[in-house]
């Protein structure tokens, strides 16, 4: 146990015996899957050609956007040459489901269908359609377990999208708000605002939605403010993630970068321009 | 290996993958907490119907393969088992032939002690849950038990 809790290592094997429950959890998982195939297998004909009309003029639309996106990269990469810096390469997506388990009731985790086999690695983001959904702690063989970000032993580095104050978003565990901690007194935070990965801890990629502010009450006497937000992906609606495999020079650049700025509230934040 | 044997542990095997799918299977948020611990009742059952066949070793061996499904210390429940399988094996020879009712506080006393001393290793960790309902479950466990006893005791194997 001590060794389970400590020691990285023992992690490695530990994660090797992963491959004696997937059987039970394929067991659980089937049901679920069959009564969804039987659903969709009796879905009246009219159904889906109504289903399959909507999804065609949404996938329409999408593709006019897209076009956008795309002369938007471009110019974005023409002003990046400009600027003399190197331009980002998207890193590779993959989409991973989930499967039906439930573990402990008191940690917020799930478990995927993905594992080394699919060269998940520890510590990889998943995000879902929405925003940032938590990283891989365990990988076996053929499924790895997903720590989200409401679990109180997750911490993410966030920025206020508006203001640029950095800060750190952590789990409350069992309700679905995460708090934020580590923000400057300074701050000029209001309700609604959304706060994005900072990717200071070189995990997760910049700029990916984490939540939106839902709370902000200062303490009178103590002086802080407490602020929640509620997560923007659908933490407990999912059913596919994408695991994302971010490059890592690139992460390290843009962390370079934004450790370069200078912000309202720095005067107190000391800019070390050595940190690597 | 005797076909008695083979028989005997295939059926172990069967209540254990069994008591293992019931612990994962998902349910709603309301009552996950008051989910019974299927595998403490099968392996309790089985210290008290074939003690021959079910030692602390299978004890032990079941809590792993429990740890291992559930992501939790690796070696908690292995240990908790390990344990309540020496009390049980040790004091509680005629567990059986005790009048029902007797029985169930056996084992709400027992299921009690195991929460007890998981919450204790957990807490060495920091992962102890930080809710009362975490001891909803003994209670369950101990009113579902009679219904496990009387399915198990139903098996086609060599009972003592």
């Amino acid at each position: 146990m001590m060794a389970d809790h400590r020691s990285a290592k023992f992690h490695k094997l530990r994660d090797s015996f992963a491959a004696v429950v997937v059987p039970i959890e394929e067991v659980v998982n089937s049901p679920v899957r069959l009564i969804h195939w039987i659903g969709v297998s009796l879905t009246s004909r009219e159904t889906l050609l109504e289903e399959n009309a909507q999804l065609k003029a949404q996938q329409f639309l999408l593709q006019a956007r897209l076009q956008k996106l795309l002369t938007l990269e471009k110019q974005n990469a023409q002003l990046l040459e400009l600027l003399k810096s190197s331009p980002q390469v998207a890193g590779k997506v993959a989409v991973a489901q989930l499967l039906a388990v439930d573990l402990s009731p008191d940690v917020q985790e799930i478990v995927l269908d993905r594992g080394t086999r699919g060269h998940v690695y520890r510590g990889q983001p998943v995000l879902d359609a929405y925003g940032v959904m938590g990283q891989v702690i365990d990988v076996g063989p053929l499924t790895s377990k997903v720590l989200l970000i409401n679990d109180p032993r997750s911490a993410i580095p966030v920025k206020d999208y508006r203001t640029g104050d950095r800060a750190i978003a952590i789990g409350l565990g069992s309700t679905d708000q995460l708090a934020i901690i580590n923000l400057p007194p300074t701050n000029t935070v209001k309700l609604g605002d959304l706060f994005v990965t900072s990717g200071l801890g070189l995990r997760y990629p910049v700029g990916y939605p984490v939540g939106v502010v839902s709370s902000i009450s200062r303490g009178v006497k103590t002086g802080y403010t407490e602020i929640q937000l509620t997560p923007s992906a659908h933490l407990d609606r999912t059913q596919q993630v994408l695991l994302a495999w971010p490059n890592h020079a690139d992460m390290l650049s843009e962390v370079k970068k934004e450790l370069a700025k200078k912000l309202p509230s720095a005067t107190y934040w000391r800019v070390n321009n050595n940190a690597s | 290996m005797q076909a008695s044997l083979f028989r005997d542990i295939c059926w172990i095997l069967l209540s254990v993958i069994i008591a293992l799918i019931l612990t994962v299977m998902p349910l709603p948020a309301d009552i996950v907490w008051m989910r019974p611990e299927w595998m403490f009742l099968i392996i309790y059952s089985w210290l008290t119907l074939a003690p021959h066949r079910v030692g602390i070793g299978v004890a032990w061996l079941a809590g792993l393969w429990l740890d291992i499904a559930t992501g939790s210390l690796l070696g908690q429940h292995a240990f908790v088992f390990a344990c309540i399988g020496y009390l049980v094996l040790r004091f509680n020879s005629r567990a059986q032939q005790l009048p029902l009712w007797q029985q169930v506080i056996v084992v709400f006393v027992l299921t009690m002690l195991s929460a007890a001393l998981q919450y204790w290793i957990m807490g060495f960790a920091g992962l102890a849950p930080a809710t009362w309902a975490y001891w909803l479950a003994p209670v369950t466990s101990a009113i579902i038990w009679p219904v496990i006893n009387g399915l198990l005791k139903r098996c086609p194997l060599k009972m003592r």
